[in-house]
């Protein structure tokens, strides 16, 4: 341990749980810890899976993720408690990576053939105004492009494969919805997920 | 006491630090939990079209690595992303980014947790979400990183595996699954998503079930 380290305390908030799951935080300052706010929330898509990993979360607690069984990847998304499954039509899997406020997705999925394709689909939870998923793809030379974030602008950035490498980038679009650095959080998102207990 | 290290992290190492252990149980009152009941597995059946918007794209590559990938971008258009080696071992540097006054990324700033290691074939600290504080001041970030060092109870295997962890304004988190019967037997915390409230997503080993991979959202992580 580095001198400079110095162990004050350790805080168990929460006993009489040896079988369930916890987890631990370290903070590098003491002045700044609020563990009485702090809300673990597990999530269960609905089955069957193996495996369920959550991916992106936006400013209105929604999130993404997919889960896996046999290999094989589904999207998912989480948002005013509902699960709402996310596959490319004719993909073997789909992989969401990243949310943004206007609950547009970005991720991955895997044609018939095993091929890597990027996408996006906007708003997967909304019925009346779902729209088919947007190949997202920098050129037809590069063998993969992973949109792997997007911001509330639509600004995507992700990286994408050429000749055995990988390059990063950041893509935008002229018809963005919004100015970069003109919106703003809202001031407490977390009034929402805080709701998620049924 | 200081909350933040300000924008250098090169002097995380000669700030006097105090370390704090929570440790939040998931049961009790701190713990919610989502239910399927009420899920709806919509069918989809159009297929991928051409995307309507025109993007421009934009290589940000950081030259101190071969391989780059930008993993997140928050709303003030700064970036996350990282280098990392190939090999028989792969070793992670991440760094944050803003455009300059020609919307160019060209200086990155390294942002990893200060003593990482490598656990099995990898290494490093791998950071996938940035998001934009309120005061519009640092990003807030996330990610994981292996076998990080520095830890209390240092020297007893605690720091091996992967860490969850959160880097908000200099003010870094680490986070990882706790059960002291079988927390050694899965190694995997990660962080992968965080927003602008510091609330934070990943995965983890469930230590009772075969170490398979559960999803978590941890409602203030990155304070």
């Amino acid at each position: 341990m580095d001198a400079s380290w110095i162990t004050v305390g350790f805080y168990l908030h929460g006993t009489g749980c040896s079988d369930a799951v916890a987890f631990e935080e370290y903070t590098e300052s003491s002045c700044c810890s609020a563990g009485s706010s702090q809300v673990f929330v597990p999530f269960t898509p609905p089955s069957p899976y193996d495996s369920a990993i959550a991916t992106g979360i936006n400013g209105n607690g929604d999130v993404v993720g997919y889960t896996t069984k046999s290999g094989v990847y589904t999207g998912w998304f989480y948002t005013y408690f509902k699960y709402y499954s996310i596959k490319v039509p004719g993909a073997v899997s789909t992989q969401p990576l990243a949310v943004d406020w206007q609950d547009d997705v970005v991720g991955e999925y895997w044609d018939s053939t095993g091929t890597p394709h990027g996408f996006l689909v906007q708003n997967p939870g909304g019925n009346a105004t779902y729209q088919n998923p947007i190949y997202f793809k920098n050129n037809s030379k590069y063998s993969e492009t992973v949109p792997a974030s997007i911001d509330d602008c639509d600004d995507i950035a992700g990286w994408y494969a050429s000749g055995g490498v990988d390059n990063g980038f950041v893509a935008t679009t002229s018809s963005a919805q919004c100015t970069i650095g003109s919106e703003k959080p809202v001031a407490n998102p977390r009034m929402k997920p805080m709701n998620r207990s049924l | 006491m200081r909350c933040s290290f300000g924008p250098s992290r090169q002097k995380l190492e000669a700030v006097a630090l105090a370390a704090l252990v929570v440790a939040v149980s998931a049961c009790g009152g701190t713990a919610t939990s989502t239910s399927s009941a009420g899920s709806q597995w919509l069918p989809r059946s159009a297929a991928p079209i051409a995307s309507p918007l025109a993007y421009a794209f934009q290589k940000v590559d950081d030259p101190a690595g071969t391989n780059n990938q930008v993993t997140g971008i928050n709303d003030n258009a700064e970036i996350i992303g990282l280098y990392y080696s190939s090999g028989s071992t792969t070793i992670y540097n991440s760094y944050t980014s803003q455009r300059n006054g020609s919307s160019q990324y060209t200086s990155f700033t390294l942002t990893n947790w200060p003593d990482a290691h490598v656990y099995q074939t990898h290494g490093g600290t791998y950071m996938s979400g940035i998001a934009t504080t309120v005061t519009y001041t640092q990003p807030i970030a996330a990610g994981y990183a292996y076998s990080p060092a520095g830890l209390p109870g240092g020297g007893q295997g605690s720091e091996f595996g992967v860490w969850g962890v959160a880097d908000n304004q200099g003010l870094w988190t680490l986070l990882k699954l706790h059960n002291k019967q079988r927390a050694h037997l899965c190694i995997s915390t990660e962080l992968n998503g965080i927003n602008a409230a510091g609330d934070s997503v990943g995965t983890y080993g469930d230590p009772f079930n075969s170490c398979i991979l559960r999803a978590f959202d941890f409602i203030g992580s990155g304070i």
